[in-house]
């Protein structure tokens, strides 16, 4: 090996650790996902509360339709802990009192990524919560924002 | 070891329990610890994100006071502010290891909820709050649930075992008590009732139907016990209780002596009225005399029927003086007349009388020197008679002669005589009449008239009848084959057409002789007649087939009905002795003769004169219409080897 070779690696390997890592590695995002042709704004995390726990949300002139991903526990889970700041039991008792003291309609719940693609792709207004990697994969959908990152171990 | 009831009811229902049990309580306790899970959850993510935000809302310098007294409270065990670059801006508490941060209880197996929130307020700055919740609180609260679980299911398995234990035993308790019952009965020991308590139906009419059983059981066994030992026909006690009652009075007799007395009374016509008039009739005879022999008897006297027309009687406290006054009171109540089925029927008794002690000092003796007073009695016409030690004596002759005579039939010591038959009308010897000799090797000749009934007593007079006619048949051919045909006449008692296989046996002879039909003849005397029962008489048409005819001995000495004559294979008629040798003296046997000689002819009979022992006799039965003569006159009775030459001499 030349001279000038060596000095091309170093280059390289140096430049490789002082670089920062983006996406830091096993880090993962939970986004808000509407369908791609809808108008959703981003919303405050006081707004996105409100609407999962059955209240009325309006913004810019949208209504927003809030559609449970059941799908996967871990991401429901994230989803309590990092918007809803509760357990899953008093998650769903804050639910049901709120339907039945509210009146209003009880949340979708989707248990497959197709269905619930096909929900917010037909519902106007419609969101959810989602692993950024799925919504990339899932033709029609978009990022509404980046609710939460980090890692998931 | 697990074959008992309660054994296996326990086995079921730990079975049960064992697949059940961590169903039930497994998925309460998982619950139970899901809930203390989630409630912990529930609290760290609302704790966290209340402290957020008031973190957002104050200053640092108050943050760091409110972070440590959440530290002091315990259930934090550190909090870290850290700013965006991940810089740590304020602690509170101490952090062991890296922060992972938390979605489930207990995910990372640290014992801490790692927990990380933005600040949420004006003043967050891209500020994040860490905090570690100590999960032990949690584990040690699951952890006293499922110690209180398990105790639960402990007692739960305690409490079950005992009550299964406890229900298992008491509702074994009365199978156990049926089984000792059922063992009890398959003892023979009915007579303990059978009280079964349970309140399980099943069970209670388990033991009802074994308490019928038992019950039914003890009424077979009472009517059995009754059958044993009564006599169905009368009612009167049988054999057996009769000498198991005589036993008791020799075992009381000898506690206190006590004089008593057994009486053995034999009907004397029984027989004859039993034959001629059928079963049914001597049936309802019997069941009068027992009646009457009842009646004659006190309370305490046992009246018991024997078999047959044999009845006894034992009569305690009678001794020799009154004994005869008793008996004579049996007799003369006995030969009162019986009416039955609308016919007055006479039947005598001869009664046999035997003492205790004088008489014997067991059962078996008592009994049998009553049988022999009895028998002396019926011998004597007497009606009772007690019992003597010369009768003994003579019952053991007729015992030593009974031995003796199946010994000389086994022998062949009995020998046949021919008395020859002439046929008055041509003058010539026509036949034989065969005559059994008994020749003894000690006490030398014995007639007939001393064997003949002791053989019909006890049943010899069978072979002795088919010896006798076997001997007969085979002297009968042989002289056929010397040339003379001579007719053979064979008497047959009565008896010996008795038993299975008689008529079979006699006919097996016959058609082993080889005789033509009509060379023999078989001589019934009329009073066998009488005693030939009805079913038996026409059977004697067999003989017919065989080509055997029937002759009639000593006809006109009895009472039989002509009806006989009629239905009975008859070709002969033989007049008796008694007429015959009286009727040169006496012009009414002259005058029987002749009408029984007309009589047979007009019946298309033959007529046998026997007893002709002169040769008047032989001219007045000849005058007088008989086809053929018998007696000494015309010949001795003498053996076959004799007769062929008494024959030529005759002839000569």
């Amino acid at each position: 090996m030349t001279v000038r070779r060596l000095v091309l690696v170093l280059c390289c390997l140096l430049a490789t650790a002082l670089l920062p890592a983006s996406p830091q590695q096993g880090e993962r995002r939970l986004v808000l996902a509407a369908g791609a042709t809808t108008t959703v704004p981003p919303l405050t995390l006081g707004e996105l509360r409100r609407a999962y726990l059955g209240m009325p949300v309006e913004k810019d002139g949208v209504r927003i339709v809030p559609l449970l991903n059941a799908g996967d526990p871990v991401l429901y889970q994230v989803f309590l802990q990092k918007i809803m700041f509760m357990s899953a039991p008093a998650y769903e008792r804050r639910r049901l009192s709120g339907t039945l003291q509210g009146g209003g309609q009880r949340l979708r719940e989707y248990e497959t990524p197709g269905g619930l693609a096909a929900a917010l792709l037909a519902t106007p207004g419609a969101v959810t919560y989602m692993w950024a990697e799925t919504v990339q994969a899932t033709p029609g959908l978009r990022e509404v924002q980046t609710l939460w990152r980090g890692r998931v171990e | 070891m697990l074959r008992g009831f309660t054994a296996r009811l326990l086995l079921g229902v730990l079975a049960i329990h064992a697949v059940l049990l961590p169903l039930l309580f497994g998925g309460v306790l998982y619950l139970v610890e899901r809930t203390y899970q989630d409630q912990f959850v529930d609290h760290v993510r609302s704790d966290a994100h209340l402290l957020a935000v008031l973190a957002g809302q104050v200053e640092r310098r108050w943050l760091q006071g409110v972070m440590e007294e959440l530290v002091l409270s315990g259930h934090v065990l550190f909090v870290r502010l850290v700013d965006a670059s991940g810089r740590v801006v304020a602690a509170a508490g101490e952090q062991d290891g890296p922060f992972r941060e938390d979605f489930f209880f207990g995910q990372h197996g640290d014992g801490v909820y790692h927990i990380e929130l933005p600040l949420l307020g004006g003043e967050a700055g891209g500020r994040r709050l860490r905090l570690g919740y100590d999960e032990a609180p949690a584990r040690a609260q699951i952890a006293r649930a499922w110690r209180r679980g398990l105790g639960l299911a402990a007692a739960y398995v305690f409490l079950t075992v005992v009550l299964v234990a406890f229900w298992g035993r008491r509702m074994s308790r009365p199978l156990l008590r049926l089984r000792q019952a059922s063992r009890s009965i398959a003892r023979g020991r009915f007579d303990e009732s059978l009280d079964v308590e349970s309140s399980l139906a099943e069970i209670r009419s388990l033991a009802e139907d074994l308490d019928h059983m038992r019950r039914e059981l003890v009424s077979q066994a009472r009517h059995l016990e009754h059958l044993a030992m009564h006599d169905p026909l009368t009612g009167l006690p049988n054999r057996a209780l009769f000498r198991d009652r005589l036993r008791q009075a020799l075992q009381a007799s000898r506690r206190r002596p006590a004089p008593f007395a057994v009486f053995i009374i034999d009907l004397d016509r029984f027989k004859e009225i039993n034959d001629t008039l059928g079963h049914n009739t001597g049936d309802r005879l019997l069941q009068q005399v027992a009646s009457r022999l009842a009646a004659q008897v006190r309370d305490a006297d046992t009246v018991a029927r024997l078999g047959g027309d044999e009845f006894a009687l034992l009569l305690p406290s009678l001794g020799r003086e009154h004994a005869p006054a008793v008996a004579r009171k049996i007799v003369d109540a006995l030969a009162v007349p019986c009416r039955v089925e609308g016919r007055v029927l006479e039947v005598g008794a001869s009664v046999g009388v035997a003492l205790h002690p004088e008489h014997g000092a067991s059962a078996s003796d008592l009994m049998r020197r009553a049988d022999v007073a009895m028998y002396a009695a019926k011998r004597d016409g007497c009606g009772f008679a007690l019992y003597d030690p010369d009768l003994d004596r003579h019952s053991l002759q007729q015992l030593t002669l009974t031995s003796e005579l199946r010994r000389a039939i086994e022998r062949g010591e009995l020998v046949v005589h021919y008395q020859p038959q002439l046929d008055l009308a041509r003058g010539r010897i026509s036949g034989v009449e065969a005559l059994v000799r008994w020749q003894h090797p000690e006490h030398g000749p014995i007639p007939p008239d001393d064997f003949i009934p002791a053989a019909e007593q006890t049943g010899l007079i069978a072979p002795l009848t088919e010896a006798v006619l076997a001997a007969a048949v085979r002297d009968c051919r042989a002289w056929r084959e010397a040339g003379h045909p001579l007719r053979l006449a064979v008497n047959l008692s009565a008896y010996s057409l008795r038993g299975d296989g008689a008529f079979e046996r006699l006919g097996a002879i016959i058609r082993a002789g080889g005789l033509p039909r009509g060379t023999l003849v078989l001589e019934l005397t009329e009073s066998a007649l009488l005693g030939i029962p009805l079913r038996v008489m026409e059977k004697l048409a067999f003989f017919e087939h065989l080509g055997v005819p029937i002759s009639i001995d000593d006809f006109g000495s009895g009472y039989s009905p002509l009806m006989y004559l009629k239905r009975l294979p008859v070709c002969e008629l033989k007049i008796g002795k008694s007429f015959v040798m009286e009727m040169a003296r006496d012009d009414s046997d002259a005058a029987i003769v002749r009408g029984v000689a007309g009589l047979a002819h007009t019946l298309g009979l033959t007529v046998v004169a026997e007893g002709v022992e002169d040769a008047r006799t032989l001219e007045m039965v000849r005058a007088l219409g008989c086809d053929t003569a018998q007696g000494y006159h015309v010949g001795r009775p003498m053996p076959a080897g004799e007769l062929l030459s008494w024959l030529r001499d005759r002839a000569g």
